[in-house]
């Protein structure tokens, strides 16, 4: 894993996590808007750092690096955890352990129920064959790479870290999500939860999360639903908007 | 946004589905796509005059002709469907 850090260490700490495939550099557009206010971290999550090859475990050891830095740099608490996706599972996983102190959680599109197994076979089979195309950078995978997947900015940065991406961290990564679900706990230090989901095609699975969550933790949790959007796509395609919904959130508008 | 959405013909579906169970249930169907190959869509919704409306990005090629698609199993034809339907997860 490794952090990038963007704005005044005098500021309160916002970590910013992205998802399976996604470059950190996603988060650019928020850490612009950002950077004034908070200091903005964005860890390139293993298996996703372009400038060497490195694995996915766990989510529980993604955790725990996130942990540690928040432990070693702020004292163990941060003002806002944010996850896109995968990056939304762990930072919900950071919750649960307890920790560290979080003052603000925003989940965007977090899959945080299980999946079958049989989902979770055709996934890995459909990751390893997007990602085996990439590197040998088939015309048609990376074309629906950018019609489905990412803004055609983000495909260098994707393909630096796909290039060294292996089998078992494909497997690691689809087998965490879909094999863990939601572990309720106490929320003892009154975390604020933001759960943001669209409402096309695989986003069923945000919804079905964003609804128990509010069930486990109905006085903290604030639901934003994006009605007609799909996965993520109010961070990845129209982040001004994200960032105007989050900061809402953040000053308890 | 409508420009994310192509219209085709109901006479040009071939089966209307839905995953199983454990795969969540999701409605698919199969059509004649207009590069003459057989197509799944996960995301559509019908208009009036028999006419769909199927979203880009919930779309997958399934097989190059009617002859290969007869030989396909419901569990490879359930696969490309719940692949279409994941397309965009991150």
């Amino acid at each position: 894993m490794k952090f990038h850090e963007s704005g005044d260490r005098k500021h309160k700490p916002m970590i910013l996590m992205h998802g399976v495939l996604t470059p950190w550099q996603i988060w650019q557009p928020q850490i612009d808007f950002f950077k004034d206010n908070y200091y903005v971290v964005v860890p390139a999550l293993d298996a996703h750092i372009e400038e060497e090859k490195s694995e996915f475990v766990s989510i529980e050891e993604e955790a725990e690096k996130i942990e540690e830095y928040v432990n070693n740099e702020f004292g163990g608490r941060v003002y806002a955890l944010c996850g896109l996706s995968m990056g939304g599972k762990i930072a919900n996983r950071i919750f649960e352990r307890r920790n560290i102190k979080i003052d603000n959680l925003v989940l965007d599109g977090a899959p945080l129920v299980k999946g079958s197994a049989i989902a979770k076979v055709f996934m890995t089979r459909s990751y390893k064959l997007i990602v085996r195309k990439s590197k040998q950078r088939d015309k048609k995978t990376l074309e629906n790479f950018k019609r489905d997947f990412l803004p055609e900015k983000y495909l260098e940065s994707y393909l630096q870290f796909a290039d060294t991406m292996s089998d078992t961290s494909i497997e690691n990564m689809i087998g965490c999500v879909c094999n863990t679900g939601i572990s309720p706990c106490e929320n003892q230090n009154g975390t604020k939860i933001l759960f943001m989901h669209g409402t096309k095609g695989n986003e069923v699975y945000s919804v079905k999360s964003a609804r128990k969550m509010k069930k486990l933790y109905p006085s903290s949790v604030t639901v934003q639903r994006f009605d007609g959007c799909k996965h993520c796509e109010i961070a990845l395609y129209y982040p001004e908007k994200w960032c105007g919904t989050v900061e809402r959130f953040l000053n308890g508008e | 946004m409508l420009a994310d959405f192509f219209k085709i013909k109901t006479g040009d579906i071939l089966l209307f589905g839905i995953t199983n169970e454990a795969l969540g249930k999701h409605k698919f169907i199969v059509y004649l796509a207009k590069d003459n190959k057989l197509h799944v869509n996960a995301e559509f919704k019908k208009n009036k005059n028999d006419i769909y409306s199927c979203c880009k990005y919930y779309d997958r090629e399934l097989c190059g002709s009617l002859e290969e698609y007869l030989k396909l199993t419901v569990l490879e034809i359930e696969e490309k469907a719940y692949g279409a339907f994941m397309d965009g997860a991150r």
